[in-house]
């Protein structure tokens, strides 16, 4: 049966709906090897994601940590995941970010200094960042907002996709941004602003 | 109906992650009054998670197995983690503050420390591991005003409940407000309602212990105007 859906996987791989399944296979029946395929596909991407975040000196620990405790995460909540409002993808990637937030305030010197026990009582993410948006949208509406945003990104110009990147992906904010390109915080503001036209999103700017 | 909202940088670094968890917290207390901001957040995700998708994935040093036995290790009742549905549907409740807010004031605004501040002000500050930022409850009473003061650092407002207005207008529940250092205001509460708003302070870094001490989250300069 693994061997089987392991052929299936070239022609296979690049259909979301593929993840769905998977993903629902896990909430499902508990399915290990529907999560073993999840993981050969997500597990390097969310390391990648953590290792992003240059500025911590454990970044390889880390980047290591958060790919297993976002997996872990994903086998455990797997149950909650709703496809009708989102898609298997998003879904990880929310956990991969809020698991990411949650470890930086863990390890910050910051966090070192407020004196704080990180226990129940404390605000995580998941608290302030929903891993899954309850009544917004459905998912058919994600789905074709995310075919606006596939149809248009290679038409971004290489400065604004390299902004879109530092801010998703290496969470800097748009300040740190700023600083870290050397440039004007209006202008890391304006070229957010205008991928985010050309990508059609409908979002004033 | 809310009129002021999070801008563009604001929504696109709490949907990135990366804003500080105090104004971050403000940002989804936003949410839990605006649709439209919401719907945004999604969008932002979605081409977060687009990026996700392309990037470049790095081989981890650990396998499946290894996985599965961290897993398999984990006491039963964390590996059926039933309560997560309920922490999902927990903000449908009628008193309806965001339900980040209901975990700090373990759902009773009177189980906090309250400070007074004159006859109508009073404030609870919380630690919620942000030291570069002063993060508190206030509240107004009805008809009642802040005593005019000048921000030291930026500030974000959000009203939770009731109104409150200044020189620049009239603000109500879920309403983001951003003051910068050095503007002045004088709000006053809505004659028939208390207004309980959350706001966070940007507090500068470098500064000595007993100082921080005396720069309260919102009025600083109220003993000497009082």
């Amino acid at each position: 049966m693994l061997q089987l859906m392991q052929q299936k996987e070239p022609s296979n791989s690049k259909d979301p709906a593929r993840w769905n399944g998977l993903l629902l296979a896990v909430a499902k029946d508990k399915d290990r090897a529907a999560f073993q395929h999840l993981f050969e596909h997500f597990a390097p991407l969310i390391k990648s994601y953590a290792f992003k975040v240059t500025e911590l000196s454990k970044a390889e620990i880390l980047a290591e940590e958060l790919a297993q405790e976002t997996m872990i995460k994903v086998w455990m909540k797997a149950h909650t995941f709703l496809p009708d409002k989102s898609s298997a993808g998003t879904w990880i990637f929310t956990i991969a970010r809020n698991t990411r937030i949650d470890l930086i305030r863990k390890y910050s010197k910051q966090w070192e200094a407020s004196n704080n026990e990180f226990d129940e009582s404390t605000l995580t993410a998941d608290d302030i960042w929903p891993d899954q948006n309850d009544d917004v949208y459905k998912q058919i509406e994600t789905s074709h907002i995310k075919k606006k945003i596939l149809e248009s990104i290679n038409e971004l110009p290489l400065e604004q996709i390299a902004v879109i990147k530092i801010i998703f992906l290496e969470g800097l904010t748009h300040s740190e941004a700023a600083s870290q390109l050397k440039l004007p915080l209006g202008t890391i503001k304006s070229r957010v602003r205008l991928a985010l036209q050309k990508l059609k999103l409908s979002i004033d700017v | 109906m809310t009129k002021y909202h999070p801008d563009t940088r604001f929504i696109s670094d709490f949907a990135a992650g990366s804003l500080p968890m105090s104004q971050a917290l403000c940002v989804s207390a936003h949410l839990h009054y605006c649709n439209e901001c919401k719907q945004k957040v999604v969008q932002l995700t979605d081409l977060g998670s687009t990026f996700f998708d392309k990037s470049t994935p790095m081989s981890l040093n650990s396998d499946f197995s290894s996985l599965m036995d961290r897993i398999d290790s984990l006491p039963k009742e964390m590996d059926d983690d039933s309560n997560v549905d309920i922490a999902l549907t927990s903000n449908v409740s009628p008193s309806s503050l965001p339900s980040a807010l209901n975990k700090i004031t373990n759902n009773s605004l009177d189980s906090l420390n309250w400070r007074k501040i004159g006859k109508y002000f009073s404030y609870s500050e919380f630690n919620i591991g942000d030291p570069l930022r002063k993060t508190s409850l206030f509240n107004i009473k009805a008809g009642g005003n802040v005593p005019k003061h000048v921000h030291e650092g930026d500030e974000i407002t959000v009203v939770l409940k009731g109104s409150f207005s200044d020189q620049d207008d009239h603000y109500q529940a879920g309403d983001f407000i951003v003051r910068t250092s050095g503007e002045v205001h004088t709000p006053v509460a809505a004659q028939d309602e208390d207004c309980l708003c959350l706001s966070t302070l940007d507090a500068p870094i470098k500064m000595t212990n007993w100082f921080y001490r005396l720069l309260l989250p919102f009025v600083r300069r109220t003993a000497q105007t009082a």
